[in-house]
């Protein structure tokens, strides 16, 4: 009895057993490594700056405080949101945020408009420059950009089906990040470093969906799954054996 | 030795977890992920123009210019926004206002919402609701179903930690549906946006979760001291596992073969006194050949070479493995004792099983 569960135990591990060491190895990287920093949330800073200081009415208030003499001149807002929405009224959602160190409107209607606040042009795409910015400005601590490159067909496939044409900024490190931003509202899409690209790997190998990396209900997936199970099952037997069972006894098949 | 020692001692901590991962990954492939997300459920609003606050017609009888709180009297107001943005709350148009946010949803984060036309700050977050944000926050509960007819509780507050949202760091309402799968609806207090439907999908999709993150505190991560100490302890069991298979490969042990080749032997007992021929496998171990022909020999590891008690005598000076000279005396080695697990058919002629002792 032993010896039979010995040998399926062998057997069934000869199949599965390299499969229990990838399960094994890719899920200790996957729980070591804290999954906000494979976001890129330790790269990327999620404060930005507030509206307040380009703004016309802010600027009045506090010129009649004495400590504000020396106010900088800087530029303000000069469109209002309902001077934008009296020009695209169709639009169905508006806001003001940044762009770089640029406040602007971004607003949907039939498609996505950029609108810089101060001047009121519509900023139609983001130059090559404009794109480097946002990205320096976007990262923590400074940062040495190594290339910036415009994505528009051949998506690497780090990028998923999202949308393209898109700015891809690659920064020097050993992490090598990538920041990619969308070419028309330059809002940043994704971000993709070393240890996400790893990580990406190693969960293509503990699901064994090496093509999509999606599904994990794929038969391969089940079938060792099942004999791992099986091969589980015996190894508890014989561990069990050998624990109690250690007063010799005749065994025969 | 010591290789068996640690794959004994480490599957005899890890085993349960062995079967829970296994277990729950099978059955999480099993799971519908549509459902489990809520997506089957989920209305998605597709927010109205706001062209009606511009166009002169009848309804809007000339239509206002600056029909909400301009930019500047918000700045003001709330110096410390970052981003301002105007939607709808529910049918309402609204100024959403950024403090701060993570770059999740779920973190902690820190927005205001304020009525766009008249300005009044809207404060969903407020235990005690007053009566008409009460039902505006059923009313979005409503509308974000798919599912009519059912009886609805009165929204609750919740604050994190949230039991079905582990990872939500904000406030949130909670409105239970009483439909066949038990759905409730969240809404994050700040900002008044449906951020899940729960159904009892979803609740079995997170349990398998939590086991198989052995995300016992329920933090909503596997990025935990549980699952990495026993992360560890299952990679030093399967390399062992694999390097104990690996080793008996290299000793001989295990042979793969297209064909069964199969062999001739003599075996003589104290029972049998003039042998007995026996005709199997040459690849296969002398223990198991015998287990199998009913040839009764001790074996209480069952193969493993732990155990020592499957002792045989060859016709040969057969090399020694590791487990045989563990179990052996050297001068019994030399009269061609060897242990029956660790050798194969065909490295022998003849077999000598010694009387019971
Ligand atoms: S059966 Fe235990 S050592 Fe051979």
């Amino acid at each position: 009895m032993v010896a039979m569960i010995r040998r399926y135990h062998r057997w069934l591990m000869l199949f599965v057993g390299l499969q229990f060491l990838v399960w094994s190895f890719s899920g200790l990287y996957m729980v070591l490594v804290d999954i906000h920093s494979i976001h890129g949330e330790d790269l990327v800073t999620a404060k930005q700056p507030v509206l307040a200081p380009w703004t016309e009415g802010y600027q009045k208030a506090k010129k009649s405080t004495l400590q504000s003499l020396q106010q900088q001149t800087r530029q303000l807002i000069s469109m209002d949101i309902n001077d934008v929405l009296s020009k695209y009224p169709n639009a169905s959602s508006i806001s003001l945020g940044w762009l770089a160190n640029k406040p602007v409107y971004r607003l949907t209607s039939v498609e996505a408009i950029v609108i810089d606040a101060i001047t009121g042009d519509v900023i139609n795409s983001i130059s090559k420059n404009l794109a480097a910015d946002i990205a320096l400005l976007s990262v923590d601590g400074s940062r040495e950009i190594q290339g910036v490159n415009l994505i528009t067909d051949n998506p690497p496939s780090e990028i998923g089906f999202r949308r393209l044409p898109l700015w891809r900024v690659d920064f020097v490190g050993i992490n090598s990040p990538t920041l990619y931003i969308n070419y028309t509202t330059g809002e940043i899409v994704t971000v993709r470093q070393n240890t996400w690209r790893i990580f990406d790997v190693l969960w293509r190998l503990h699901i064994m969906d090496y093509y999509e990396g999606e599904d994990i209900n794929n038969w391969l997936l089940n079938v060792f799954t099942i004999s791992g199970l099986l091969a589980a099952l015996s190894g508890l037997i014989l561990l069990w054996f050998r624990l109690f069972k250690n007063n010799p006894v005749e065994h025969t098949a | 030795m010591i290789l068996k020692n640690i794959h004994k001692w480490v599957s005899l901590v890890v085993f349960i977890q062995l079967f829970i991962w296994m277990g729950t990954g099978f059955l999480l492939g099993k799971v519908d992920g549509n459902k489990a997300a809520g997506r089957d459920t989920l209305v998605r609003q597709s927010p109205a123009s706001f062209s009606r606050f511009y166009t002169n017609d009848s309804v809007t009888k000339g239509a206002l210019k600056s029909p909400f709180v301009s930019i500047n009297a918000l700045t003001q107001q709330y110096p410390l926004a970052t981003q301002i943005k105007l939607g709808y709350l529910f049918n309402q148009p609204i100024y959403k206002l950024k403090i701060f946010a993570g770059q999740h949803n779920y973190q902690a984060s820190n927005y205001k919402l304020i009525d766009a036309i008249t300005g009044e700050l809207i404060d969903l977050s407020s235990p005690v609701l007053v009566a008409k944000h009460a039902m505006l926050i059923s009313a979005i509960a409503k509308t974000s179903t798919k599912k009519n007819g059912y009886a609805m509780s009165s929204p609750a507050l919740l604050q994190p930690p949230i039991e079905e949202l582990p990872r939500e760091r904000n406030a949130v309402w909670q409105v239970n549906i009483d439909d066949e799968s038990q759905t409730s609806v969240y809404i994050r207090a700040q900002t008044g946006d449906v951020i899940a439907h729960v159904n009892d999908e979803t609740r079995w999709r997170d349990l398998l979760l939590m086991l198989h993150f052995m995300d016992y505190t329920e933090q909503g991560s596997f990025n935990n001291w549980f699952i990495k100490v026993f992360a560890l302890l299952t990679l030093l069991l399967s390399s062992s596992g694999l390097w104990w298979i690996y080793r008996l490969f290299k000793d001989g042990q295990i042979k793969l073969t297209w064909f069964i080749r199969n062999k001739t032997v003599l075996v003589r007992s104290s029972e049998t006194s003039k042998g007995q021929h026996l005709r199997t496998s040459a690849n296969s171990s002398i223990l198991n050949s015998l287990l199998t022909n009913n040839i009764s020999i001790q074996a209480v590891c069952g193969g493993g070479g732990i155990c020592g008690t499957c002792k045989f005598k060859a016709d040969v000076q057969l090399a020694a493995s590791a487990a045989d000279r563990k179990h052996i005396t050297q001068s019994e080695l030399d009269l061609g004792y060897r242990l029956a697990c660790q050798h194969l058919i065909k490295e022998v002629s003849v077999i000598g099983l010694d009387k019971r002792k």
